[in-house]
């Protein structure tokens, strides 16, 4: 039974799947047969990842704009966000979300547009009749493709279904005062979804809707959704009952409304429903109720009354078997999406494998940095250690530069001193000749009378001033032949001189 | 409420609002498209909940205005579109003639619209398709003609594609409405007083006309 029942379900998204996928932005170049392909692959992955949505008809046009934007996963983990988490209970075989956020719109826009939702009532016009398929279909195919890129723009980036909200306000905003003038219902429908399919403004739409409804928060709107569930819930309670009431041939759903109202219950089965009932459990009852009580009507009835008790007992135990049933899918459920928690830890733990090794390669680089640094820095010392060397050498050559300028110096001094006593050597020369010239001038006069007594008279002052000089020089150098030989050293000598600057010099 | 039909007067006789059920992929759509506005695509696209259209066609002199709402046909869709079976005043079961499921499922759709339509409704099968080679057909016109007469409903056999039957569809139905319309009118006349001269009608008898259409 149940394998046969997972065999027929993803058949049955198949088969509808398979219809829509031409139904799905037909003509459009990038869904050729391979694209088509893709979308088939993308839904049912879906499918078969989360079964209690399975295929949703809208499903088909996400999955188809996703992959128009990206890789064929990418739109798969993509579709699965957006189905899965911002819209959680909304395409699953009940649609409950769906049908809570039309009840939460509507109130939103009774409370916004008081005097547009007076006219729609008065028109007998229900506002979801056109939300709901914009809210289903997250505007597509709905409003120009601009205005829809840009709410799925904010709706992506806020990660829930307020902009729905506030882009649905938005479009009453703009389109309300067109809506007030229209006369009857099907006008007012009409309308309202041709504006907002021209509504290619998706600059001024987008900003009406995230500016003028900030106050449309997702609490405020969680709030509204629990404070319209229960009405949803309770609704589909009542359709499933009529559903088992079909199943059983109406009885259950009489015999269920009895429990609620016994009185109603009792007056019909007084009056004309009396006979089909019996009858009717009767059969459900068989033997035990055949067993001839016939005669004593009282007795009967109230055995009839016994039976309808038990089975609205039974009733009951039915009804909580099915919400037990609801939990153990709810957990089913929740079991299969740990399944897919332990794929994605798995998948964490292998980016954290990777991690490691990058963390390992890092630390690696960072080593060989540090040693590079130190070498560096060695390589620094050195130079530093080169550099000192080479300022003590600047030193030492400064310092022999100022002792070969003081040398200089010293070089300069001798050779003024040097000619200075040259000057006085020439001028010693000259005297001496003077002197030898003035004695041997002297011996001639003395073999002659001198001419001129006073003349001799000073000539021997000077002679003698002289004689206290020329003795000495006679002495020291000044013998004739001596002389010329002074000056012939002292000329090797400024030879030396001048050979050892040049050698200075050199140095 | 009561002003609404004076207003309306000045646009049409009656108003009737139908409905198109059937699985998904029977062409409802485009039978839709090719009653409202003339036209048939193959490239359509997937209904999301429901849609709706109007067109106003006369009938014996009387202008009828016709809402017709569309619904998507996946099952899950019908708690949606189940909401919608309390206003209609007739109902076209739709199926494909060469997609034999979708003929079996039409006994699900009646039973949908034993549970949730008024009783009174109106209702008409509709075999589409029917352009298409015989090869392809799955469900014989006998078949859905015997489908028909279980039912005690009137049946068609339409093609969007080359606009075979569809205006007698709608015309058929709205005729019956029309006529049950007509009937309930005269009742009410009786009781009370007379609405079949729409221009003397008084808002109040307008009023009960109208709660008798929307049921």
């Amino acid at each position: 039974m149940e394998m046969e029942m997972h065999q027929k379900k993803p058949e049955k998204w198949k088969g509808q799947i398979e219809k829509d996928l031409p139904r799905t932005f037909p003509g459009h170049p990038a869904l050729d047969e391979d694209g088509r392909n893709a979308l088939r692959r993308v839904l049912t992955a879906y499918a078969r990842h989360n079964p209690s949505v399975g295929y949703c008809q809208a499903m088909n046009f996400f999955a188809g704009l996703l992959l128009l934007l990206m890789p064929e996963e990418n739109a798969f983990w993509t579709l699965l966000g957006i189905i899965d988490d911002y819209f959680d209970g909304y395409y699953s075989e009940e649609m409950i979300e769906s049908q809570v956020d039309q009840l939460v719109f509507e109130e939103l826009v009774r409370e916004r547009f008081p005097k547009l939702v007076n006219h729609l009532d008065y028109l007998g016009v229900e506002v979801a009749w056109v939300s709901g398929a914009w809210f289903l279909s997250i505007f597509m195919n709905m409003l120009p493709w601009e205005s829809v890129l840009r709410v799925w723009d904010v709706v992506l980036f806020d990660g829930n279904r307020m902009m729905l909200f506030r882009t649905a306000l938005a479009l009453m905003e703009l389109y309300g005062p067109a809506l007030v003038t229209t006369k009857d219902a099907g006008d007012a429908i009409t309308l309202l979804q041709s504006l907002a399919g021209s509504t290619f403004d998706s600059s001024q739409l987008v900003l009406t809707a995230c500016m003028g409804y900030q106050a449309v928060s997702e609490i405020r709107l969680q709030e509204l959704r629990n404070k319209h569930r229960p009405e949803i819930l309770a609704a589909m309670e009542e359709r499933s009952k009529g559903l088992s009431a079909k199943d059983s041939k109406g009885l259950a759903s009489k015999l269920y409304s009895f429990k609620h109202d016994p009185g109603s219950l009792l007056a019909e089965t007084n009056s004309k429903g009396a006979n089909d009932m019996h009858t009717n459990i009767e059969g459900y009852f068989g033997s035990e109720m055949a067993d001839g009580e016939v005669d004593s009507v009282p007795d009967l009835q109230e055995q009839v009354k016994w039976l309808k008790v038990e089975l609205c007992r039974l009733l009951e135990e039915k009804r909580s078997v099915v919400l037990r049933a609801e939990e153990l899918e709810t957990a089913l459920m929740e079991m299969v999406k740990q399944d897919n928690r332990c794929f994605l830890s798995a998948k964490v733990e292998q980016l954290e494998q990777e991690l490691k090794e990058l963390q390992q390669v890092l630390s690696d680089k960072l080593e060989q940095e540090r040693t590079m640094l130190e070498v560096l820095m060695r390589v620094e010392q050195e130079q530093k250690v080169m550099e000192d060397a080479r300022l003590s050498a600047e030193q030492d050559a400064s310092a022999q530069r100022h002792a070969t300028h003081s040398l200089q110096e010293k070089y300069e001094e001798a050779v003024i001193l040097l000619s200075q006593m040259e000057k006085r050597a020439v001028m010693a020369e000259t005297m001496l000749e003077a002197t030898l010239q003035y004695q041997s001038s002297q011996l001639k006069a003395q073999q002659p009378v001198p001419l001129s007594p006073r003349a001799p008279h000073t000539d021997v002052r000077a002679h003698q001033e002289l004689s206290q000089d020329v003795p000495i020089r006679k002495v020291g150098l000044l013998s004739r032949p001596f002389g010329l030989g002074w000056r012939d050293k002292n000329k090797v000598f400024f030879h030396l001189i001048s050979c050892f600057y040049s050698e200075l010099q050199r140095c | 409420m009561a002003a609404t039909p004076a207003r309306a007067r000045a646009d049409y006789d009656y108003l009737i609002k139908l409905l198109l059920i059937g699985d998904s992929g029977v062409g409802k759509s485009c039978l839709l498209l090719r009653f409202s506005d003339g036209s048939f695509t193959t490239s359509f696209i997937t209904t999301i909940g429901i849609d709706f259209k109007i067109r106003t066609i006369e009938l014996d002199g009387k202008r009828i205005k016709l809402q017709i709402w569309d619904t998507a046909g996946q099952e899950r869709f019908r708690t949606i579109t189940t909401a919608y079976y309390r206003g209609a005043m007739g109902i076209l079961l739709v199926y494909d003639v060469t997609d034999e499921s979708s003929f079996n499922n039409i006994k699900n759709w009646i039973r949908n619209i034993e549970q949730h339509a008024s009783d009174n409704v109106n209702k008409i099968l509709v075999g589409n398709k029917a352009d298409m080679d015989e090869s392809k057909r799955a469900v014989p016109t006998s078949k859905g003609q015997a489908l028909a007469d279980e039912y005690g409903i009137k049946f068609f056999e339409t093609s969007a594609k080359t606009n075979l039957n569809v205006e007698q569809v709608f015309f058929s139905i709205a005729r019956d409405i029309k006529q049950r319309l007509a009937e309930t009118d005269t009742k009410a006349e009786d009781k009370t007083i007379k609405i079949n001269k729409p221009d003397q009608a008084g808002a109040e008898g307008e009023a009960s006309q109208k709660s008798a259409c929307c049921g």
